[in-house]
């Protein structure tokens, strides 16, 4: 077990990783261990003592940071300066039941956590700018800039985003953050059904209004949430406007301030499946396809769903312990999208893969990349895909 | 047919890997140009699909980055993805050097031909494919120019985001191989935010998708990994585009100063308040006198600087943040302020800004336009040391730049009909480069590096830096037979001298508003 309290420290245990050909798990407090396939690695290397903020300067809306550095600190420290990160990562820990707060920055980065605000800000590769990180070619390599604006080589931290730690272990992230809206007002409205949600969905997210989270829980009593963010003077203006703009029967109403920011905390952390082991699909589709294609699940799969992103994010809980991965599976290739086994027992994470599968061509392709960044597979080995 | 490097092509200046080729490879070449030419016109077989006569390959030697030219072997311009599949699988197979090229807009030489290679123009991938509201994109060939987008959702109340001032020429597929930018990118993103998906062809003709409508797809971020490659890691040949709802209310403000110190106060205070106008644009002195005289947007002359702030969105959020926009150019120390309260008067504003590199042309034969991104808060630093270095230099500076994001754009005058001028102006645009990193920024914001800096890649990353770029590239094309010798300096150290002395004359795209 290393546990590095410097970049050198890791360049250390990569290199030695590396001359002994042993893989390593990385990991920073390890909440997200049961995502993906399980780690392999026979030595684990432990970031969580990199820690702590290197340089926040708030008026440049920019922060560096160590990539152990909790995520919960690094919070706290922005709000006190009014601000946070605009992508608004979730809490994964309860829902893959570990502990809730627990999660680093480099574990949010690695395996690409975002949250509700995707349509309007984007989500975390749209926020890291710069990285370092020792590769598994064995060298400690800086990438990106700290500047928002840059066109100098690949964009190789949006590589590195979400690679779930199989190509670099990062020791060092510069992020973009961004103000704290003063208030919120959320429109709910009540009783619809995937049809009709979807559509006040598109319509919302489609006004001049700037809805900046779009969700709709089927149960337990089925709602379509919108959110609208910024000065006071603005929002409760925009929800009139917006619940003019929308054409519907269904009943609504509104949360305001800390009411509607739980709401949000709770749909962005899938609250409403924790607690539960059932295998949960998160699947990413064309907004217009979803229900569709929860309906076609639903034929041959019980199962429980909530849509987020205006419906581009479906999260699907099966009722029973089979994840019925063909029909899942095969009903988002139909639409064009992807089904991730985000959470099941490690047997069936072994079994099925829980990342979905690529198209040869581009299999290769990501392969390729894996060898050129990690050619001796010390790095994560299969953690994404079996033998890669 | 002869074979001969262009007239005027100084192909001296740059390395092997870029345009020279050696003598023995050009011989071998002319034997096997009609090969070549037979082989791309079996794959293209539609009229004036493939140019290779000596007479019309001229337009095709240089993009916008005018110093540097090259005459391609030949030039193809097929229609389909299968047709660009079979060009690369078949030039992969040849060892034929490929460039992808959109509109030439380029401006760090990007699209700059290989002698010993071709160009693969997607000019006749021109078609918006779908319009798709319900999911808010578009699905476009490359081909298909910027503005076009835009333009074919207008009546519908979207449009597209990333507007670079080149937008009625350039294209999507250009856009995307050098992640473009705009004025409206500090709220909205550049390209790479703005794009869902694509569809590209790697160099050994092999067929991929990446990302889509729906968005985040699983595995690596190799869309995000391509959007800014300069066309070095496949050939995109159908992008799907985000589309955004048109603000309700638009307000635009300017503000003179006495100084560029109080503008980039004021620029601070406005960015630390939590307000992210959609623009946020500054110029100096020198450059609005010559935006005055060019087009009279009634700039105020004695301003040493001058900020526009534009605020888009809900009507009401627009109309607070302009007042709290307005309170902050005041505390600042502003001269004069003045807000525009027709569409006419914004447009008056926006012509200023939009003319400034025209106007700049205007006062001087030839100018550099350098393109670096500092961190903001070392923006007065930035401008005092580049005007002690211009003085050093003994040339002049104007200077405009997206003072929201901290990316500069720093005119640099000379007169090309005085010996050692240009070198000095190139001199002088490194030293401004250099500056950019030293200061913790970088060699581009948003035009690229192209042939252009390459040479200065070196400076802001080690060699251990560069090798996993390397690393990436050799992924994608291990030959090395995509756009060869552009971005990344090789193992002979590029003696590049890469700028643009533009002239009235050799203006390249004179009609475009320059930024
Ligand atoms: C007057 C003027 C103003 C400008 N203003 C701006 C601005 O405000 N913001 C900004 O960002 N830029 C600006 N530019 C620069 C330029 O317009 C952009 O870089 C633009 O994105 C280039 O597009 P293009 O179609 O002309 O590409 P080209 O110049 O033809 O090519 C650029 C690069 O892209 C590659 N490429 C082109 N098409 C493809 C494809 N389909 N697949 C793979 N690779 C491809 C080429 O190989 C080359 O490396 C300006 C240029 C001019 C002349």
């Amino acid at each position: 077990m290393w546990t590095p309290d410097s970049e050198n420290q890791v360049f250390d245990a990569v290199q030695t990783a590396k001359a002994q050909k042993t893989a390593l798990t990385i990991v920073g407090h390890g909440t997200k261990k049961n995502y993906g396939r399980p780690s392999s690695g026979a030595q684990t290397l432990d970031l969580s003592g990199l820690s702590g903020i290197v340089d926040y300067q708030p008026a440049e809306l920019m922060v560096t940071v160590k990539a152990g550095t909790p995520l919960a600190a690094l919070n706290l420290e922005l709000m006190s300066r009014g601000q946070h990160l605009v992508f608004e990562p979730a809490d994964w820990g309860p829902v893959l039941g570990e502990e809730a707060g627990g999660a680093t920055i480099g574990g949010i980065i690695a395996a690409a956590v975002s949250g509700p605000r995707r349509m309007k800000a984007g989500v975390a590769r749209d926020h890291v700018l710069a990285v370092r990180s020792v590769s598994g070619l064995g060298i400690a390599f800086s990438c990106g800039g700290k500047v928002v604006k840059n066109v100098t080589g690949f964009d190789l931290p949006k590589l590195l985003t979400g690679s779930m730690g199989t190509l670099a272990a990062m020791t060092q992230l510069t992020l973009r953050v961004g103000p704290v809206p003063e208030t919120e007002i959320t429109v709910v409205y009540q009783g619809l059904d995937s049809q009709a949600a979807t559509a006040i969905l598109r319509d919302g997210i489609s006004s001049p209004m700037e809805v900046s989270g779009a969700a709709y829980a089927p149960f337990p009593t089925a709602a379509v949430y919108l959110r609208l963010e910024g000065p006071v003077a603005s929002v409760s203006d925009r929800a009139q406007a917006l619940i003019r703009e929308i054409t519907t029967d269904a009943a609504q109403s509104m949360l305001e301030g800390e009411q509607s920011r739980e709401l949000w905390r709770s749909i962005r952390d899938v609250r409403c499946f924790v607690g539960s082991n059932r295998p949960l699909w998160r699947l990413a589709v064309p907004p217009s396809r979803a229900a569709m294609m929860v309906s076609t699940i639903a034929q041959n799969l019980s199962c429980r769903t909530l849509y987020d992103r205006a419906g581009a994010l479906v999260w699907l809980e099966c009722d029973g312990d089979d994840p019925g991965e063909s029909w899942v599976r095969t009903a988002a290739s139909n639409v064009q999208g992807s089904a991730t086994l985000f959470r099941a027992a490690p047997d069936l994470r072994t079994a099925i893969a829980p990342f979905h599968p690529e198209p040869p061509a581009l299999g290769k392709l990501s392969e390729t990349v894996k060898m050129a960044f990690d050619p001796l597979g010390i790095l994560e080995p299969s953690r994404m895909v079996r033998g890669r | 047919m002869v074979l001969k490097a262009a007239p005027g092509a100084r192909l001296f200046l740059f390395d092997d890997n870029c345009i020279t080729a050696p003598k023995s490879v050009l011989l071998r070449m002319a034997e096997s140009l009609d090969h070549i030419i037979a082989g791309l016109a079996q794959i293209c077989p539609e009229p004036g699909a493939v140019i290779w006569k000596e007479e019309a390959l001229g337009v095709w030697e240089s993009d916008a980055f005018v110093l540097a030219r090259a005459r391609p072997l030949a030039v193809a311009l097929p229609r389909t993805t299968v047709q660009v599949s079979q060009i690369l699988a078949w030039s992969h197979a040849n060892k034929i050097p490929v460039v992808p090229r959109g509109a030439g807009t380029g401006l760090s030489g990007g699209a700059l031909p290989v002698t010993d290679g071709i160009v693969l123009s997607l000019a006749r991938f021109n078609r918006i494919l779908e319009i798709d509201l319900d999911n808010r994109c578009a699905v476009v060939q490359p081909g298909v120019t910027n503005l076009s987008i835009s333009k074919a959702v207008d009546q519908l109340g979207f449009y597209y985001a990333p507007d670079p001032s080149s937008q009625i020429a350039c294209t999507i597929g250009g856009n995307v191989a050098e992640n473009a930018g705009g004025i409206h990118c500090l709220k909205y993103g550049v390209t790479t935010n703005n794009v869902l998906g694509l569809e590209m062809v790697l160099p050994d003709g092999e067929i991929i998708r990446l990302g889509g409508k729906a968005g985040d797809s699983d595995g690596y971020d190799l869309l995000g990994a391509v959007i800014g490659s300069e066309g070095l890691l496949g050939v995109v040949t159908e992008a799907t585009v985000r589309l955004l709802r048109k603000p309700q209310a638009v307000r635009t403000l300017m503000a003179g100063f006495a100084s560029t110190h109080k503008a980039g106060n004021a620029v601070a205070a406005i960015i630390a308040n939590g307000i992210i106008p959609a623009a946020l644009e500054m110029m100096d002195n020198p450059t609005i006198l010559a935006v005055e005289a060019y087009c009279q947007p009634g700039y105020p002359l004695d301003a040493q600087a001058l900020l526009i702030v534009e605020l888009d969105g809900p009507a009401a959020e627009v109309d607070a943040e302009l007042a709290a926009v307005r309170s902050h150019v005041d505390a600042a120390g502003a001269t004069s302020t003045t807000i525009a309260h027709s569409e006419e008067e914004r447009r008056l504003i926006w012509l200023g800004r939009r003319s400034a590199f025209p106007a700049v042309g205007r006062i001087s034969r030839d100018y550099l336009c350098v393109d670096g991104t500092i961190p903001r808060f070392r923006l007065p630093e930035v401008l005092d040391r580049t005007a002690e270095l211009a003085a050093e230099f003994g040339l002049r500076v104007a200077n405009v730049f997206h003072a929201g994001d901290g990316n500069l754009h720093p005119l640099i005058l000379f007169d090309s009909g005085i010996p050692g001028d240009s070198a000095k102006a190139e001199g002088l645009g490194h030293a401004i480069l250099k500056l950019c990193v030293d200061v913790g920024g970088v060699l581009s914001g948003e035009h690229g590096i192209g042939i252009e800096k390459k040479a200065l890649m070196t400076h802001m990353f080690s060699d251990d830096d560069l090798r996993h770029h390397h690393a990436l590239k050799c992924a994608f094309d291990p030959q090395a037979m995509l756009n060869p010798g552009k971005v990344y300096p090789t193992l002979t150290r590029c003696a590049d001298a890469g700028w643009m002395p533009v002239d009235g004359t050799g203006l390249a795209f004179p009609h475009l508003p320059r930024f």
